[in-house]
């Protein structure tokens, strides 16, 4: 054995590929591009591509794009023939329309075959139903996320604060169980500068909460959808495949961040998921419910800066009556185009298994990169939940996820929604109720030219057969 | 006339067509095909969506639907808010400008800077400067004792806001116009004027912009068709919102193309809103004849 | 004109300054935001006086390979403002010349290229070069940007070519030019204002588009400003990479105006009085 094989070898095992040492450089020669953006799920990875190519000979190139239009380049490329792209990047919810239309490959057949190889046990069952179609598993996640509450875990703690609190309201200050509290606890911490905050007198306004009210990408329906979830809210009607968004879940969710927009920013309807985000990070505000994907710079301070590093808490998301209900996931994956050719395929699952792999996201977990984990064994790894506390609100809540969107109708409904939620947040519809019905009278109209069975296909969620 | 008729023909093979060869090849085609389109349903990216020939429906629903005539009273509006407030602040600051003071030819250069930028950089910028909470016009208002304005998050303000962004980056397109304008009139009128005692004002409404008519009208016919396509500042800043209060026609295209991937729909809302914009042309350059021979 | 009195002469200068710095802010917010570490770019009141950090630029450099996209943008707006100068003055001067009552129509057809939405042909565009192998070229993005671009030149020069005596070509066929060498050594001489002009908005056009350049281009040929907008992500807008992008980005556009700022303003009143 040489010495150079021998290095290929410790890097195939190091990455957990067995197999890869046994034919030299499998994939010399091929050459993969992935259309992508810049988010931490990629930028992680962009920079070291180059040990899968010493390991198996693939030259990987990843191109990174502005997430607004990032979607609509996908779409154009795969509607040519000759794919400029092996690989994508995918939003979990864009499966439906992906998948509807053939873009992506299938691949179950691969995650059986490699099972063991990529720790399928391993992985949190909903982040791979996330990315299933029609039963075809057609991306793998490369970061799965949850929508979870992240509050000023100091303010919560503060003897003070706990006191006024119970004064106030009559119950002890924690972590939000139900909406209810929720919109108490906003509503507490909302104080004006001069206040008094903690002992110390605030220099300028402090608000309660701070959510996303944008229709800009449809910000505000990634965090209405969670909240309708949580009062066990679904997005379709199982009868006719039709829009049930603006059903009694629907408008209690729609209410409820009415309701808070009294204690959000001034600045509440151009709120984006970052500038949300931003506040908590800042400890601007009390709390801020949001998608695990950022949570990682409430811990690390390379990340970012917030006046009480670590002080952060996380907590699953309320529900409508404090009982456990369903929190939502996302997982932003890695598909392969299915008009690649049949190497660039292989290729192309090599480089998928390697670039998530159990052994990649405990190296981004040690680094302190934030991708948002999906390995139960890493999610519970005493030493890595000390370092990230998130991790076990990630692990506890997905027993009882369920999966987002998964229409081919999907950005219809984002687009859509956005407009009228949005609309209604500032206060040119009068009613939740008026506003979503609006919303579903037009996705509707669009729904019902199809065929009944059609409908009912789309919004059938059929697991993909990895699990024996 | 034979010379003529025979070097007008060498002229026009030379000179002319190439051009009209080369804009020929390079459009005739995605203009048919968008064309072709704007009759058929298709969507891009749902393949389940049969993709067949709809004779009219595109153009019916189009010209039916709320959201379209929304768009367009939109873009007017901007357009009426853009145009008129580049028109008055051009105008007025050419006049500073021109004056014949030490620092004048750098002050005229550097207010052309804005114009040189990219407009999505000009979204980007603005959204810097829009953040209600932390951006720095509302502080620099808070110097001033006003309160914070929701600039781009209520739809009382997002569409001035996006037509500040506007007027910033093409009120030095005006201004670079008048002032070179400005500074090749005639001195005659003027001398005239001022013997008869004329104010500064009278000889300004009454010498100066007839003058300047022509010069303005053509660059508010260059700003017009830009101001009719306005694009990248709104994707940046407000993607049409909030509400549908900035949602003006090429958003309303971008939506049904893309978003929506209606793809002939889009297409189609493309052709009728080309038709409206060359028969405001035509009529235009029709009035602006009638003017001239009057 | 009378002569200015101190005091209109310092209202002026006053006005002036207000004018100045409302029009120069954002110039000024793109410059120190590049260069303000990232911990401090959101605060309550803003920071003004800081630290400066290059990490931004670093980032930059290091994520992208910016150097590759400036260059890219660089070839494409060169070669589109080359080619739309070539073609657009030729038909220009024709248009100018042949006095025939068709000629306003043509004009007028070559202007209402500029009209049709683009957004309507992005995707016809997107077959087309990918059919011809093209995607991905700076050569789809100067043939795209240039079918704008033309028709621009074309309205501008043509005043200019207007403005040229007739009687100075007929001498000059007297003395025995051809048609293109009296085009080439009297007319277009004379009408380099608007050449100037032309070219800078053409380059100015091609060198800030947004669009095209983000569906018809991959790594191979993207262009600096998609790689600026590219730093806003799903999770994070990096807001001090995209503004040390911004900066470098407006470079170009603040050399030409500095260069040719006369030739700009004779030129763009003498094309635009037509």
């Amino acid at each position: 054995m040489t010495f150079a094989r021998t290095i290929a070898l410790s890097g195939a095992l190091a990455a957990g590929i067995a197999g890869a040492a046994s034919a030299e450089k499998q994939f010399e020669g091929v050459e993969l591009k992935m259309l992508a953006i810049g988010d931490t799920s990629v930028t992680r990875l962009a920079p070291i591509v180059g040990e899968f190519e010493e390991m198996t000979g693939a030259k990987v190139q990843i191109d990174m794009f502005p997430y607004p239009g990032l979607i609509d380049k996908i779409v154009i490329e795969a509607s040519a023939n000759n794919p400029s792209y092996q690989l994508m990047w995918v939003d979990s919810p864009w499966v439906g329309v992906l998948g509807e239309s053939g873009a992506l490959e299938d691949l179950t057949d691969w995650v059986k075959r490699d099972a063991e190889e990529i720790h399928l046990d391993d992985i949190i069952p909903i982040q791979l139903q996330e990315n299933t179609w029609q039963g075809r598993l057609l991306a793998f996640p490369a970061s799965g996320m949850i929508w979870h509450v992240n509050y000023r875990k100091d303010l919560f703690e503060n003897p003070d604060e706990m006191a006024a609190f119970k004064e106030k309201y009559g119950y002890d200050l924690a972590p939000a169980q139900t909406w209810d509290q929720f919109i108490d606890i906003a509503e507490f911490f909302t104080r004006k500068a001069g206040d008094t905050l903690a002992g110390k007198t605030l220099e300028k306004d402090f608000y309660g909460n701070a959510q996303a009210y944008s229709r800009v990408a449809g910000a505000i329906t990634h965090d209405f959808f969670p909240i309708m979830r949580s009062f066990g809210g679904q997005y379709w009607d199982d009868e006719t495949g039709l829009c049930a968004i603006d059903r009694e879940p629907g408008v209690k969710a729609a209410e409820v961040m009415k309701e808070l927009v009294a204690y959000n920013p001034p600045d509440y309807l151009g709120l984006m998921w970052d500038i949300r985000t931003g506040y908590m990070e800042r400890g601007e505000v009390a709390q801020s419910g949001y998608w695990s994907v950022r949570t990682v710079r409430l811990t690390n301070p390379e990340e970012a800066v917030l006046p009480t590093i670590g002080e952060a808490g996380y907590a699953a998301s309320p529900t409508g009556d404090g009982n456990p209900a369903d929190t939502m996931t996302g997982a932003l994956s890695f598909g392969i185009n299915s008009k690649a050719s049949d190497r660039e395929k292989e290729a192309a699952w090599a480089f998928i298994k390697w670039g998530t792999s159990r052994d990649m996201m405990r190296r981004f977990a040690e680094a302190g990169s934030g991708v948002s984990q999906f390995h139960k064994s890493i999610l519970s790894d005493p030493d890595l939940q000390q370092k990230y506390p998130y991790y076990k609100v990630l692990l506890e809540t997905q027993d009882r996820a369920q999966r987002r969107i998964f229409h081919p109708f999907y950005a219809d409904v984002e687009e859509i929604f956005g407009v009228e939620l949005n609309k209604y947040m500032a206060g040119e519809t009068a009613s939740a109720q008026e506003a979503l019905t609006n919303g579903c009278t037009k996705i509707n109209t669009r729904l019902k030219v199809f065929p009944l069975d059609m409908r009912q296909r789309w919004i059938a969620d059929v697991p993909a057969a990895i699990f024996d | 006339m034979a010379y003529i008729r025979k070097r007008n023909r060498r002229i026009f093979l030379i000179f002319l067509l190439p051009a009209i060869l080369v804009l020929f090849l390079t459009t005739i085609y995605p203009m048919i095909y968008a064309g072709y389109l704007s009759f058929r349903s298709y969507d891009l990216a749902k393949l389940f969506v049969p993709r067949v020939f709809v004779g009219w429906a595109n153009y019916r629903e189009i010209l039916s639907s709320s959201e379209f005539l929304h768009s367009l009273v939109v873009t007017f509006k901007l357009m009426a808010m853009t145009l008129s407030v580049q028109l008055v602040l051009g105008v007025g600051i050419a006049l500073l400008v021109v004056q014949k003071l030490p620092g004048m030819p750098l002050a005229r250069t550097l207010l052309m800077i804005p114009m040189m930028i990219s407009p999505v950089i000009v979204g980007l910028v603005w959204l810097f400067l829009y953040f209600p909470e932390l951006g720095y016009l509302n502080y620099f208002l808070s110097l001033a004792g006003i309160d914070a304005i929701p600039w781009i998050s209520s739809t009382n303000w997002a569409l001035w806001a996006i037509a500040i962004a506007d007027i910033w980056q093409w009120t030095p397109f005006v201004m670079m116009g008048t002032a070179a304008a400005l500074q090749s009139l005639s001195p005659e009128p003027y001398e005239a004027a001022m013997i008869d005692g004329n104010s500064r004002w009278d000889v300004f409404t009454r010498v100066t912009l007839p003058q300047l008519k022509p010069v303005l009208v053509s660059l508010m016919f260059l700003r017009a068709i830009d101001a009719f396509k306005i694009y990248d500042i709104i994707f940046v800043l407000t993607k049409g919102g909030p509400g549908d209060s900035t949602e003006v026609l090429s958003m309303f295209i971008y939506r049904q193309s893309f978003t929506f991937w209606r793809m002939g729909v889009g297409a189609a809302a493309s052709f009728v809103s080309l038709v409206i914009i060359v028969v405001l042309i035509t009529l235009f350059f029709k009035s602006l004849n009638r003017d001239q021979t009057a | 004109m009378n002569k200015l009195s101190t005091r209109q002469t310092i209202l002026i200068y006053l006005a002036l300054g207000v004018v100045l710095i409302v029009f120069l802010m954002p110039i000024y917010l793109i410059a120190s935001s590049s260069l303000k570490p990232s911990p401090i770019m959101f605060q309550k009141p803003p920071a003004f006086l800081f630290a400066p950090t290059f990490e931004h630029y670093q980032d930059l450099f290091a994520m992208r390979p910016f150097g590759k996209f400036i260059l890219n943008s660089l070839i494409v707006a060169l070669g589109s403002t080359a080619f739309s100068l070539t073609i657009g003055s030729l038909a220009a001067y024709a248009i100018s010349r042949i006095r025939h009552k068709r000629m306003n129509d043509v004009a007028f057809w070559i202007l209402s290229m500029r009209m049709f939405p683009p957004i309507a042909v992005v995707v016809p565009y997107y077959i087309i070069f990918k059919t011809a192998g093209l995607l991905d070229t700076p050569l789809a993005l100067i043939i795209v940007y240039s079918t704008a671009n033309i028709p621009l030149t074309v309205w501008l020069m043509k005043g200019f070519f207007d403005e040229v005596p007739i009687a100075l070509e007929e001498a000059a066929a007297v003395d025995g030019y051809g048609l293109l060498e009296t085009f080439l050594r009297v007319t277009l001489p004379l009408a380099a204002p608007g050449l100037a002009v032309s070219a800078v908005f053409c380059f100015i056009f091609s060198w800030n588009e947004f669009l095209f350049a983000l569906m018809l281009t991959g790594s191979e040929a993207q262009t600096a400003t998609v790689a600026v907008m590219s730093f806003w992500s799903s999770d994070a807008v990096q807001w001090g990479r995209i503004m040390a992008g911004s900066f470098i980005i407006l470079i170009p556009g603040v050399i030409f105006v500095l260069t040719c700022q006369r030739w700009l303003v004779r030129g763009l009143t003498m094309g635009s009085v037509k």
